[in-house]
């Protein structure tokens, strides 16, 4: 469970990129998260990872503060970055073994998973490459391999399906659902409307660092009954002028 | 402690200095395959020669230093002025080492969201940084410590000694410049304010180096022309006595290592033992102020805010449309690309304006001891001692500064890293409806005027000095700019063919580029070229006209047939870019 308690994320005395929000994202839930660029959508994001101070408010993962109990709170979720550029000079199998070895996960267990996922991300002949050598695609999905190799409680995802090909796509979308089966959470941002509609059991639109709606995607669509597209509604959510 | 060991093997690993190391093997034969045999062997005796060549200079000022301490028997107060100067070169020569290790490293926001302790983080740095600080320790510190083995001869012991000193130095610089930066860092976030930083920084370096050069030539002030040997072991021994006693204050740390060095018995070991203890507690506090505050100045270091206001477009794009022909939109990126990064602007100028500072403090230096002491020198007996020398070999002087050019030419390297600096999306010149000379000229207009610039100061400075006539100032100039050209663009050819696009940021587009060593030894090659047809002038007598006049006619010629090279391998010039 993540939960977000009237955080506020400033810039010197007058910008504001994340303005007062408070969100609750249950055990056993897709969330979505949308939002137009510059939003303050990876803002967040890096708050409850802990890559961004929060100026004030107070962030739970599953209990532990992001602000006073942070590594206890790392150890609860894995994050996917909306760069996938991490640990290029690496090789695909260093990495995974990196990560593994960070989140202590046995030499059995890990073995077993990245023969697992490599395969099923069809990835295993490209473990031995470096990073650097991967198309971006490649690249994201090693860093989603890297974060199910842990399989943490929480997973927080920054546009986790840009760049990757149909299948990988659908992969990771069946393997986000099974993981909500299984009483965890999954937090992520997208742009892709479709997506948040097929995926999400709730999704929160964040506008100006303003959280702007939360609730369903049916809750969403009553709320403005005039509007024919998802597309027109975000539109309407989100104009500026 | 596997943990620590498994985040300093990955940090690493991912440094790009080192990846070299680890994918030794493979990587090696495929590079070997593309290589021919001579040209390995030429790159391999070229880069030995350079280094030996610095390792022996740096082990002939020791030799000089040493023996001279040796006969006059003030070795103690040698040591007491010479080990601080060493910690504090190798703590410049860190200092922005340690400021991009352990604070702008790219791969910071992998480790952030992991649950890796900061402490964790600090040692892996550490570990990298102190891998770095090493290789510049055996360019600096090794041949003084040869010196002193050469010159000494001291004993099992001191042996042992030294290279307890050697494995310690480095720690205390990189702790104490972390601790800086740690407190910094509480003020404001070094990551956010990373190009202000960095100035600053450099700026300290450079200002370090020169202080340093500064003492030297200080020191050496006092040399007269009839002075004998016992007069010259005296006045060193007065010098490095008055060093010692400025340095008094740091007596209390140095004389741990100085013992160590001096004294050939268990008393000098646990001297030795105690400067590593010492050393030691520095790491032990930095790490203990990584614990506590290092997480908090990792943190939000890549936030950027734009305070956007409202944009005249009209205004805006008048000035962009006042040149906006194919050639002056390449020449403002270039330009805009070059200037807007500070740290890249010093890593480009700060060489060729430090040769020409310190050749100014040695000329000074040599001048007050020529003169007897310093007190009596002025800047119209410098004038005096060179103006005769000018118009003595007029004619050289076009050749002698022709070759200054060459040499300055190859420490600026902007032709030379301008195709890399474009980075990954370097082909995307490929893809512009330009042809490749229009872009190849705009690139190389700026490294050529701002070589030039720099020249044409120092040509004032060094008209001024030798009365020349404006008018031959400005003659000596046609070479010259000519010459600058035709060197820009022999290092933006080097360049094009091997650029190094994969970088992290722009100074390691610089720094990390070996093209900028072949484009710059190309340039040292010519100078050397020019220095010895001035060296023909003045003493074979060559005629000054025809040199001169061949000279500019060579120089046409090969740019002549450059230029015709680039148009007509058209497009294809840019096929090492991928």
């Amino acid at each position: 469970m993540i939960k977000i308690e009237n955080v506020c994320k400033t810039y010197g005395k007058d910008f504001v990129a994340v303005d007062h929000i408070n969100l609750e994202i249950k055990d056993g839930e897709i969330f979505g998260f949308l939002g137009p660029n510059g939003a303050g959508k990876t803002t967040t994001l890096k708050m409850i990872t802990g890559i961004t101070n929060i100026t004030s408010g107070e962030i739970f993962i599953n209990g532990k503060s992001i602000k006073t109990d942070d590594i206890a709170a790392k150890r609860e979720f894995g994050f996917v970055p909306d760069s996938p550029d991490v640990l290029l000079r690496l090789k695909g199998i260093e990495y995974l073994n990196f990560i593994a070895s960070i989140y202590g996960v046995s030499k059995e267990a890990r073995e077993k998973k990245i023969k697992e996922l490599a395969a099923r991300f069809e990835m295993t002949d490209a473990l031995n490459d470096k990073i650097q050598n991967y198309s971006h695609g490649m690249r994201q999905k090693m860093l989603v391999i890297g974060v199910l190799l842990h399989n943490p409680a929480v997973w927080i995802l920054d546009e986790p399906l840009t760049g990757l090909d149909p299948k990988s796509s659908f992969t990771l979308k069946e393997m986000m659902r099974e993981h909500a089966r299984n009483g965890k959470t999954v937090f992520f941002s997208t742009h892709v409307l479709e997506v948040a509609e097929k995926l999400c059991d709730r999704i929160a639109i964040i506008d100006k660092g303003k959280i702007i709606f939360v609730g369903t995607m049916d809750e969403l669509k009553k709320h403005s009954a005039s509007v024919q597209s998802l597309e027109s509604l975000f539109l309407e959510l989100t104009d500026h002028e | 402690m596997s943990r620590m060991f498994l985040i300093t093997k990955t940090m690493l690993k991912n440094s790009y200095n080192f990846s070299g190391a680890f994918t030794f093997g493979k990587k090696k034969a495929k590079r070997e395959e593309k290589t021919s045999p001579g040209k390995r062997i030429a790159i391999g005796i070229l880069m030995a020669f350079i280094f030996a060549s610095f390792f022996f200079s740096m082990f002939m000022t020791g030799w000089s230093i040493f023996s001279v301490a040796h006969q006059g028997l003030f070795m103690p107060e040698a040591l007491t002025a010479i080990i601080p100067i060493l910690i504090a070169l190798i703590f410049v020569f860190t200092m922005t080492l340690v400021i991009s290790i352990f604070f702008l490293s790219n791969d910071t926001n992998v480790y952030l969201p992991l649950p890796i302790k900061p402490e964790e983080i600090f040692f892996g740095r550490l570990l990298v940084a102190s891998i770095d600080a090493f290789l510049i320790e055996i360019a600096f510190v090794l041949p003084f410590i040869v010196s002193y083995d050469v010159v000494v001869q001291p004993g099992l012991l001191i042996y042992l000694n030294e290279l307890i000193f050697v494995l310690v130095i480095p720690f205390i610089p990189l702790s104490i410049t972390f601790l800086i930066a740690i407190i910094i860092g509480r003020v404001f976030n070094i990551g956010r304010h990373k190009e202000a930083f960095s100035t600053i920084m450099m700026i300290f370096s450079v200002g370090t180096i020169l202080v340093g050069e500064f003492s030297l030539t200080a020191i050496n002030s006092g040399a007269g022309t009839g002075e004998t040997e016992t007069d010259y072991i005296l006045r060193t021994r007065e010098a490095f006595a008055a060093i010692a006693e400025k340095l008094r204050s740091l007596d209390f740390l140095m004389q741990f290592p100085r013992n160590g060095l001096l004294n050939n018995s268990l008393v000098g070991t646990l001297n030795m033992l105690a400067f590593a203890g010492i050393s030691a507690a520095l790491v032990v506090v930095a790490s203990l102020a990584a614990k506590w505050f290092y997480l908090k100045t990792l943190v939000g270091g890549d936030e950027h805010v734009a305070h956007r206001k409202k944009v005249d477009v009209d205004k805006a794009m008048k000035s962009e449309f006042k040149n906006d022909k194919p050639y002056f939109s390449v020449l403002k990126a270039e330009w805009r690309g070059i200037v807007r990064s500070p740290t890249y602007v010093f890593n480009l100028l700060t060489p060729p304006i430090l040769i020409v500072v310190i050749t100014i403090f040695s000329l000074y230096g040599g001048m007050s001891a020529s003169e007897g002491t310093s007190e009596t020198f002025s800047f119209a007996s410098l004038i005096a001692l060179i103006a005769p020398f000018f118009s003595f070999n007029f004619g050289a002087i076009v050749f002698f500064i022709g070759a200054g050019t060459m040499f300055i030419a190859a420490m600026t390297m902007i032709s030379s890293t301008a195709i890399s600096r474009e980075g990954k999306n370097a082909y995307l010149m490929k893809t512009w409806p330009v042809k490749p000379i229009v872009q190849l000229r705009a690139k190389i207009t700026i490294g050529t005027t701002i070589t030039a610039f720099l020249l044409f100061a120092a040509a004032i400075i060094v008209g001024v000095i030798g009365k020349l006539n404006p008018l031959i100032l400005v003659l000596i100039f046609i070479p010259i700019v000519i010459l600058l050209i035709i060197a820009n663009y022999l290092m933006i050819l080097v360049d094009l063919i091997h650029p190094f696009i994969e970088w992290d940021n722009e100074t390691a587009a610089v720094k990390q580029n070996k093209n900028g060593l072949f484009g710059m030894l190309l340039c040292f090659g010519f100078a050397i070229v020019l220095f010895f047809v001035g060296l023909g002038v003045t003493y074979l007598g060559l005629n000054i006209i025809w040199s001169f006049i061949i000279l500019v006619a060579i120089s046409c010629g090969t740019l002549f047939l450059l230029e015709r090279g680039i148009k007509k391998k058209g497009s294809a010039i840019f096929n090492g870019i991928q």
